[in-house]
C-alpha cells in the first residue's frame, strides 16, 4: 500500500509535455540517454529502487526467477559464481561518462547481448574487445534495445563527448522498435530529463503490431540509420554486426558469420532431442561457455534453451568485430 | 489512380528472411515531387516544363475553377507559371550529377520551398541565390515531412557530398512518411514508395504520443552533426517569418481583420504578393483560403534564412 503510494507520487511528480499546447516551448530539446534505467522513470529512481549503490545481481525480477527456478546439472558454474551488474549514474554498465577519456576509448553499442546479461563483466563482448585492443571499450549496451535506441545513444555520445577512437555496433533484431511516449522532466532539476520509451520486442508485443506497414517502416528506418552512421563515421574506425543471429555450433549453417568450435572429440553439435546422447564434458562446455546464466528452460533431451550468449560466443564476436572493422586499422 | 496502375512494380516481402538479409543495407532513393505515386523514370512530367503541378493544389482544374471568381486584378489571369522538374523530380534547372555541390547551397522542405503556386523566380531558393550570388539547389518535395527532408539530405550527402550550406524549412511534425513500400522494377532503381499526407488529412494516430517529436529531434541532431563544419540555417515550422503588413493599414494583420473592409488596392496586393496562385476557395466577404505563400512572404523567408546562416 505504502509502496503503491510512493510509486504514485513518483509518477505524478514527473512533468510531461502536452505536445498539443506546449510544443513551441519544447521544440528543440536536447538528446537524452536511453538506458536500462529510464524506461518508464528517471534513471536515478530506477537505480535507487533496483540497485544498491549502483550494483545489483539480477537485472530484473524475471532474471532472478529464471535463476531461482533453474534445474541444471551440478557443474553449472553459476551455482558458484555471482554476477555483479555495476551501473553508472546514467544507467549503463560503464564508468561514469565524465571520467572517460573518450578519444582514447572505443565504444560498443547494442542490446542485452552487448550489455552482457547473464555474464560477469569480464565476459562481455566489450571486455574481450578491450583485451584485444589494449584500450578501454565503453559498454553502451541496453537491455531490450532496438536499432533506434542504439542510434540514439550513439548520437548522444558523439554530440556530448565527441568522437571516440572507434565504434562497435551490434545491431539489434530488425523487428524491434521503440514507442516514445513522452518527454519527462523534473522542475527541481533533481533528475535528468528523459524521452520515455517502451521497447517493443517480438513475443512481448501484440502480434497485430507486426503488420506489413510496420515492417516496411522498420526496414526503412534501419536502413537510413545505417547510412547516417556511415556518414558520421566516415573517417573513424568502426565495425558492425548487422543483427544478433550470427553464430552457430553447426558448421553446415552457411548464413552465420561465426561458428563456435566444438570441444575436442565432438564432431557435431547437439540439436533438439540429442542432448541426452552427449557426454558431460560437452554439456558442461555448452551450458558454461556457450550459454549465459539466464537459461530459461532445460530438459535432458533438448538441453538448455533461451539464454543470452555466453563467454565463448562473446569472445568470438569480439574477434569477428575486429576482423570486420573499416576506416583504418584499430591499432 | 490511372497513372499508378500502369506502372509495373513488385512489393518486397520482408517476411522472407533470405530477402531481408540481402536487402538489409540498401541504397537510399530520392523522395521527390514525382515518385510518391509512380516510377520517376516513367513520369510524364520528368524533365518537362508544365504549367501546373499535379499532386499539389496548383492544378489546372483548381485554377479553372478559382479564376472564375477572383477579381480581375488577380495577376494569374494574365501570368503563367512554368514548373520544370529535373530528372529526379525536383524543381531545378540542373540535374544533380551536374551540380558543383561544394560550391552550392541546398534548400530543403515541403511545398513552400518547392514554390507551389509561384514562378521559379519567386521561390525562396531563388531569392537566396540572387542575394548570395551562389547556386541554391531546390531539394524540396511537396507534401514532404521531416523524414522526407532527412531522406533527401542523407541521399545527397551519401551520393555526392556535404554541400557548402543548407537551408531547411522543417515541415510540421504531424506529417510522417506513410504507407511505405519497398518496390522493385526490372529496369529502374528500387524505390521506397510513400504516401505524403497533407496536414489537413492527418489521421489521429500520427500524433497520439511523443514519437513524431522524438524522431524530429533525432533528425535535427543528426543533420546538425553532419553539417557541423558547414553552413546551416533552419526554420522550425510552423514559425515561419512573416513580413510586416502594409503600414497604411495600422493594426491590420494578414490573417486577421475583415476581408470585406480592406481597400481594393490592399486586396490586390494581398492576392498577388502575399499568397500563391493555388487558392482553393474565394468568397468576396471572407477572402481567399488555403493558398501557399506568395512572393512577398518568400522574400521575407529568404532574408530570414540568410540572416540565420551559421
Amino acid at each position: 500500500m505504502i509502496l503503491d503510494f510512493v510509486k504514485f507520487i513518483n509518477t505524478a511528480m514527473r512533468k510531461r509535455i502536452d505536445w498539443f499546447v506546449e510544443e513551441q516551448d519544447y521544440r528543440d530539446l536536447g538528446m537524452t540517454w536511453m538506458s536500462q534505467g529510464n524506461r518508464g522513470n528517471f534513471t536515478e529512481r530506477w537505480l535507487d529502487k533496483f540497485t544498491k549503490n549502483g550494483v545489483c545481481h539480477f537485472m530484473n525480477d524475471d532474471e532472478r526467477r529464471i535463476y531461482n527456478q533453474a534445474k541444471l546439472p551440478n557443474y553449472w558454474r553459476f551455482y558458484q559464481e555471482l554476477i555483479e551488474y555495476r551501473f553508472n549514474s546514467d544507467g549503463f554498465r560503464a564508468p561514469e561518462f565524465d571520467t572517460i577519456d573518450w578519444k582514447n576509448s572505443y565504444v560498443i553499442l547494442g542490446c542485452s547481448h552487448v550489455f552482457g546479461i547473464g555474464n560477469p563483466y569480464q565476459d562481455t563482448i566489450g571486455e574481450f574487445l578491450s583485451e584485444e585492443l589494449s584500450a578501454p571499450v565503453i559498454n553502451l549496451g541496453v537491455y531490450g534495445a532496438g536499432f533506434e535506441v542504439i542510434y540514439n545513444n550513439f548520437l548522444k555520445q558523439i554530440r556530448t563527448y565527441g568522437k571516440a577512437k572507434g565504434y562497435f555496433f551490434h545491431w539489434s533484431y530488425p523487428n524491434r522498435k521503440i514507442n516514445v511516449l513522452n518527454y519527462f522532466y523534473d522542475d527541481d532539476n533533481n533528475y535528468k530529463d528523459y524521452w520515455d520509451r517502451r521497447d517493443e520486442v517480438p513475443g512481448t508485443t501484440s502480434a497485430k503490431e507486426f503488420s506489413d506497414e510496420y515492417l516496411n517502416n522498420q526496414m526503412y528506418k534501419r536502413n537510413i540509420i545505417f547510412h547516417s552512421v556511415r556518414e558520421i563515421l566516415k573517417d573513424t574506425y568502426y565495425s558492425e554486426v548487422k543483427e544478433p543471429r550470427t553464430w552457430t555450433i553447426h558448421e553446415d549453417k552457411k548464413d552465420c558469420a561465426i561458428t563456435v568450435k566444438l570441444p575436442e572429440g565432438i564432431d557435431v553439435g547437439h540439436v533438439d532431442g540429442t542432448w541426452i546422447d552427449y557426454p558431460d564434458e560437452y554439456k558442461s562446455w555448452y551450458i558454461n561457455e556457450v550459454c549465459a546464466r539466464d537459461i530459461v528452460k532445460y530438459n535432458k533431451y533438448d538441453g538448455p534453451k533461451g539464454s543470452h550468449f555466453g563467454r565463448e560466443v562473446n569472445k568470438l564476436l569480439a574477434k569477428y568485430f575486429i576482423s570486420e572493422g573499416v576506416n583504418g586499422n584499430h591499432k | 489512380m490511372g497513372i499508378t496502375s500502369k506502372f509495373k512494380s513488385e512489393s518486397f516481402d520482408w517476411y522472407d528472411k533470405t530477402k531481408e538479409r540481402t536487402h538489409r543495407d540498401i541504397p537510399l532513393n530520392w523522395m521527390s515531387n514525382l515518385n510518391s505515386h509512380t516510377w520517376v523514370e516513367q513520369h510524364p512530367d520528368r524533365c518537362k516544363t508544365t504549367p501546373f503541378l499535379e499532386y499539389s493544389p496548383d492544378t489546372k482544374l483548381n485554377f479553372q475553377k478559382i479564376s472564375k471568381v477572383l477579381p480581375k486584378y488577380w495577376r494569374w489571369h494574365n501570368e503563367t507559371i512554368d514548373y520544370y522538374l529535373n530528372n529526379e523530380g525536383f524543381r531545378n534547372n540542373v540535374n544533380f550529377d551536374e551540380v558543383d555541390w561544394e560550391n552550392s547551397y541546398v534548400i530543403l522542405g515541403c511545398s513552400n520551398v518547392v514554390g507551389v503556386g509561384v514562378p521559379f523566380e519567386e521561390t525562396i531558393g531563388y531569392y537566396i541565390e540572387q542575394k548570395l550570388k551562389t547556386p541554391v539547389i531546390n531539394m524540396a518535395s511537396a507534401g514532404g515531412s521531416c523524414q522526407t527532408v532527412f531522406n533527401n539530405f542523407m541521399k545527397m550527402v551519401t551520393d555526392y557530398t556535404v554541400p557548402k550550406g543548407c537551408f531547411i524549412l522543417w515541415p510540421e511534425p504531424v506529417r510522417q512518411l506513410d504507407d511505405l513500400h519497398y518496390l522493385k522494377h526490372p529496369e529502374f532503381d528500387d524505390d521506397w514508395r510513400r504516401t505524403d499526407i497533407h496536414p489537413a488529412n492527418i489521421k489521429d494516430y500520427h500524433i497520439h504520443d511523443a514519437k513524431p517529436f522524438y524522431q524530429r529531434n533525432l533528425i535535427w541532431k543528426t543533420v546538425r552533426h553532419i553539417m557541423a563544419n558547414k553552413q546551416l540555417s533552419e526554420i522550425l515550422h510552423p514559425d515561419i517569418p512573416m513580413p510586416d503588413w502594409d503600414p497604411l493599414v495600422p493594426g491590420t494583420s494578414i490573417f486577421g481583420g475583415s476581408w470585406e473592409d480592406l481597400a481594393e488596392d490592399l486586396k490586390e496586393k494581398y492576392l498577388n504578393d502575399y499568397i500563391a496562385r493555388d487558392i482553393t476557395y474565394y468568397d468576396s466577404k471572407k477572402g481567399p483560403e488555403n493558398a501557399h505563400r506568395g512572393r512577398k512572404i518568400n522574400q521575407t523567408i529568404a532574408d530570414y534564412f540568410i540572416k540565420g546562416l551559421k
